[in-house]
């Protein structure tokens, strides 16, 4: 390069802050492939929240052209004394359920990664199912066990005391508590565990040679230690039980109990229906909340880096908790009969009764009448399809994202990492609204309402939140160079990854679609929205059934839902084993 | 301060023993290197000292008090027994500022903030990171944090300090810095010191004193010359690096040495010192490949020591050349010094003569049997 030549365009970028336009330079390096992924985020995950806060400040339904733009019913939200009831009960319910459910998951953990308890290896497989099972099935399950009179538990209690009254009451206050701790266990423990494995124990031995005892070591080393971990669970706890819907529809409600997403779900289509403006107010003001949560989240955390250092540790024994440890083992023993073996087993023993209390009478009526009936049919087949192509679409896009926010750091990746961060803020039944403004407002896109398609929208963002975390973790385990090597290869950049990125997360790739197919068919709060008399799936259906009184024939179709689920899980199972066999056979 | 003894120190974990009768005696301000390949009980016995290993049996003094003693039933807790550490991960706290780090162990002792900030400085002003204070851990470079570590294990001056491989993760050149470092500061605080390390060089380069551990138990100790010239038995010899371990047994015996045969047979080789036994007894030397010299090939036959050998391989390595000869039928390996550029070393095929440094010839106890080599 000459004297007088212009600098290569390289130095330019190295110190962007210094040029004028620089937004425009940069935003002539976004290749059109980013541009589309950028728009399609917006679409799908930032539009139909903005459309929340619109509506918000409409009058009537969107998409009517004689609806009027007012603050009105906004501001009457606010200043109304039944949205601070309900803010009330809804922090209570999420407050006391995410700081036990946390309580509870750290002592799992610890068993796990610390202690010599027998039988902690049935922990993790346990909590993987309470995990990925639907809230749906803990709701019904233990709305039909916890019933004062003909539920299992107090017909146990009820025959070995001789009362004729049983002591639990599930639709109650500690009832929707201890059901949603159950569901939460699950849920926390995978964010506590890896830091409970990670932690590294000379940090203990460092602090015990420096001269502090076992309790300040603890208060000082383990607690600021683990806390992060300890309080990102709390938050996420925290959140996911504000917006909770499944839980206070069934549970909750009869006791009286009214928490912000079963409010929304009533100003749209309860007993106040068709206030929409309020509904959306209600979204506004959890949503808010939400966003200042994961805030303080990330305030606390700062600028500390709370990666384990590197090196050899000694190794070190697990405590032997001596005869305690069948104390552990009472409580892991305990934990699966509630949180699986019991509202299983209440499940379908409900579904054999001819009617839900009824023990002398054992008919397989209920599952005929699920089958025979064409539109329950539907939604089963409706639910499947939805569950098989969402999960794929879900899993795809997350990969996909994951991949391009690891592999091109820059400004659409930091757009698109920020878009996926508001589908954690949006609750489900928020979601479905906020989808059908999005449609309803679109002429053309209206068209969509009451279809399918809306509905497998909803469910494919309702999932991706879950989603894109297995996607992250599964990207992060192929090194970017990998890419690099197929492009230095001659393969494109969409060729490298379809080829050959994509080859290499098929497993992962396949975990992921089962657990997003899964939630997307116990989704409850998407379709209740945007479900139509000719589309609804299972889920509707077990709850429609459920309020109606018809329990057991609820039970028996959601039945047949978990026996699918099961099945194709033994068969994947199966799949897996057939495959490592081939593989070790060749 | 303080004088470390260590008496019959067992430790065992289920079946498996991992520390086995131990007797050690560290007088006060020595720096004394536990050496041995991984598996030999020398971290172990580090952690006995520490308190984060309970001893199976034996006792530990330091300074005086007994801090373990399975007969009186004593066991001191690591908080208090008053020692420092350095562990090979560094063990530095992620939620505390390399300052912080530091203070720890002076927050442990209570002592005052006003105090305790002039310590602080003064020992990250030693280890050259002054500037460093208000860092994470995780911010610093490695050897930064190896020096954080450093500074924090001798912050509240204890009595006794223990190093676990400190410096196993850091690389070659930042490695022989620390050394350096480490040695000076515990010569300043005046600490006894008691190191545990798997590499020779850094064994050599840092103890007054060096033990060799193998199997669970002590095989030889010495001033670091000592070990590494006289290695007490086959295990220290081909730990130390000697390349040659020959069997074989004692013939004629006069004044200055012994003959001796070995056991793939042909003429003997000259061995200096008095001989392990009687001629006919079995014997075991070890001699470096440095100390294998190469003669002119007539002097065979007609010298005593001095054997025919054939050239199976060779090896430039830069300041020398290693050669693997067969010396009518035993194996040898003959390191060949290079004055200029290497130019007249032998190649392979090549015929050559071969004799031992009679004096550099090591004559070795039992493996297991600490010989009293030291004395």
């Amino acid at each position: 390069m000459t004297a007088g030549a212009p600098p290569h365009p390289g130095v330019r970028r190295r110190f962007p802050g210094r040029f004028p336009g620089r937004l425009v330079a940069r935003a002539r390096q976004i290749g059109p492939g980013a541009w589309a992924l950028a728009v399609l985020c917006t679409v799908l995950f930032v539009w139909p929240v903005a459309m929340i806060a619109v509506a918000a400040f409409h009058d009537g339904l969107i998409s009517d052209p004689g609806g009027t733009w007012t603050a009105g019913p906004f501001v009457e939200t606010l200043s109304d004394p039944g949205t601070l009831a309900v803010l009330g009960q809804s922090v209570l319910l999420a407050g006391v359920v995410s700081i036990l459910s946390m309580l509870i998951a750290a002592v799992f953990a610890w068993m796990v990664a610390r202690t010599d308890v027998p039988l902690r290896g049935l922990v993790t497989p346990l909590m993987l199912l309470t995990m990925v099972s639907p809230n749906l099935f803990f709701a019904i399950s233990w709305d039909m066990l916890g019933n004062p009179r003909v539920g299992l538990v107090n017909q146990v209690i009820m025959a070995v005391t001789g009362a004729d009254q049983g002591p639990v009451d599930i639709t109650s206050w500690p009832g929707l508590v201890f059901v949603c701790v159950l569901k939460a266990v699950g849920f926390n423990y995978f964010l506590i565990l890896a830091p409970f494995l990670a932690m590294d124990r000379s940090l203990e031995e460092a602090s015990l040679v420096s001269g502090m005892g076992k309790v300040r070591t603890f208060f000082r080393v383990h607690v600021p230690l683990l806390a992060p971990a300890l309080l990102g669970a709390l938050l996420m706890a925290f959140v996911s039980f504000l917006e909770a819907f499944d839980f206070p529809q069934i549970i909750g409600l009869p006791a009286g109990i009214r928490v912000f997403s079963t409010e929304i779900y009533r100003y749209i289509s309860g007993d106040a229906g068709g206030r929409y403006a309020e509904a959306s107010s209600l979204a506004l003001v959890l949503m808010a909340i939400i966003v200042v949560l994961i805030a303080v989240q990330s305030r606390v955390l700062g600028r500390r880096r709370y990666t384990t250092m590197s090196g050899k540790s000694y190794r070190t024994e697990r405590w032997s908790l001596g005869p305690v440890r069948w104390l552990g083992t009472a409580v892991i023993a305990l934990h699966a009969l509630l949180a699986l073996v019991l509202p299983l087993v209440q499940l379908y023993i409900g579904s054999f009764q001819s009617f839900f209390g009824l023990y002398d009478n054992w008919t397989l009526d209920n599952y005929r009448r699920v089958l025979d009936d064409p539109d329950t049919i539907n939604a089963i087949v409706t639910t499947f399809g939805l569950a098989f192509f969402g999960g794929f679409v879900t899993m795809f896009l997350c990969v996909v994202l994951a991949w391009v926010i690891r592999t091109r750091p820059g400004l659409v990746s930091r757009y698109i990492g920020g878009a996926l961060w508001v589908t954690v803020t949006v609750p489900g039944i928020v979601l479905g609204m906020g989808i059908m403004w999005s449609f309803l407002a679109v002429p053309g896109l209206n068209q969509l309402y009451a279809t399918v398609w809306i509905m497998l929208i909803g469910l494919v963002i309702a999932a991706v939140p879950v989603a894109v975390r297995t996607a992250e973790g599964s990207v992060a385990q192929i090194p970017p160079e990998f890419e690099e090597a197929a492009r230095v290869s001659g393969a494109g950049r969409v060729r490298a990854f379809l080829g050959l990125i994509l080859r290499l997360l098929i497993p992962s790739f396949g975990y992921g679609w089962l657990v997003a197919a899964i939630l997307i068919s116990g989704n409850l709060a998407v379709p209740l929205l945007l479900a139509s008399p000719d589309v609804d799936t299972v889920a509707i259906e077990v709850l429609n059934l459920n309020r109606s009184g018809d329990t057991a024939t609820a039970a028996a179709l959601f039945g047949l839902l978990l026996a699918v689920w099961g099945a194709l899980a033994v068969l994947a199972l199966l799949a897996r084993a057939v495959g490592r066999r081939l593989k070790e056979n060749r | 301060m303080a004088e470390v003894r260590i008496t019959g120190l067992v430790k065992r974990f289920g079946d498996f023993t991992a520390v086995r009768d131990v007797e050690l005696a560290i007088p006060d301000g020595e720096f004394l290197t536990l050496l041995g390949p991984s598996g030999c009980g020398k971290t172990t016995t580090l952690r006995c000292l520490a308190g984060l290993e309970t001893p199976t049996e034996g006792e530990i003094t330091i300074g005086g008090d007994t801090v373990y003693s399975a007969a009186r039933g004593v066991c001191v807790p690591p908080e208090r027994r008053q020692v420092g550490m350095v562990f090979q991960s560094y063990a530095l706290w992620p939620h505390l500022t390399a300052g912080a780090n530091v203070g720890y162990p002076l927050r442990a002792a209570r002592m005052g903030a006003a105090e305790r900030r002039a310590r602080v400085a003064e020992m990250l002003e030693a280890v050259g990171l002054a500037d460093r204070a208000g860092r994470y851990p995780g911010e610093l470079s490695g050897g930064q944090q190896q020096r954080i570590a450093l500074a924090r294990a001798m912050a509240a001056h204890p009595r006794l300090m223990l190093f676990d491989e400190p410096l196993s993760n850091l690389d070659a050149k930042l490695r022989v810095g620390m050394r350096t470092a480490i040695r000076r500061l515990q010569r300043e605080i005046g600490t006894t010191a008691v190191y545990v390390t798997h590499d020779q060089e850094e064994a050599m380069a840092l103890s007054d004193r060096v033990v060799v551990m193998s199997e669970a138990a002590v095989q030889q100790e010495g001033t670091p010359r000592e070990v590494y010239t006289r290695p007490a038995n086959r295990f220290v010899a081909d730990f130390m690096g000697f390349e040659n371990l020959l069997d074989g047994t004692v013939g004629e015996t006069d004044d200055t040495g012994f003959a001796f045969h070995p056991a793939p047979g042909g003429p003997p080789l000259r061995v200096a010192g008095p001989p392990p036994g009687p001629s006919g007894s079995a014997v075991e030397i070890a001699v470096r490949a440095a100390h294998v010299r190469l003669v002119p090939e007539g002097a065979a036959g007609e010298e005593p020591g001095v054997r025919r050998a054939v050239v199976r391989d060779a090896v430039y390595l830069g300041g020398r050349t290693e050669l693997t000869v067969d010396a009518e039928g035993l194996p040898l390996t003959v390191s060949h010094g290079h004055v200029d550029d290497g130019a007249g070393v032998p190649g392979v095929g090549e015929r050559v003569a071969v004799a031992l440094t009679a004096a550099h010839a090591v004559v070795l106890g039992r493996a297991g049997t600490p010989a009293g080599v030291a004395a």
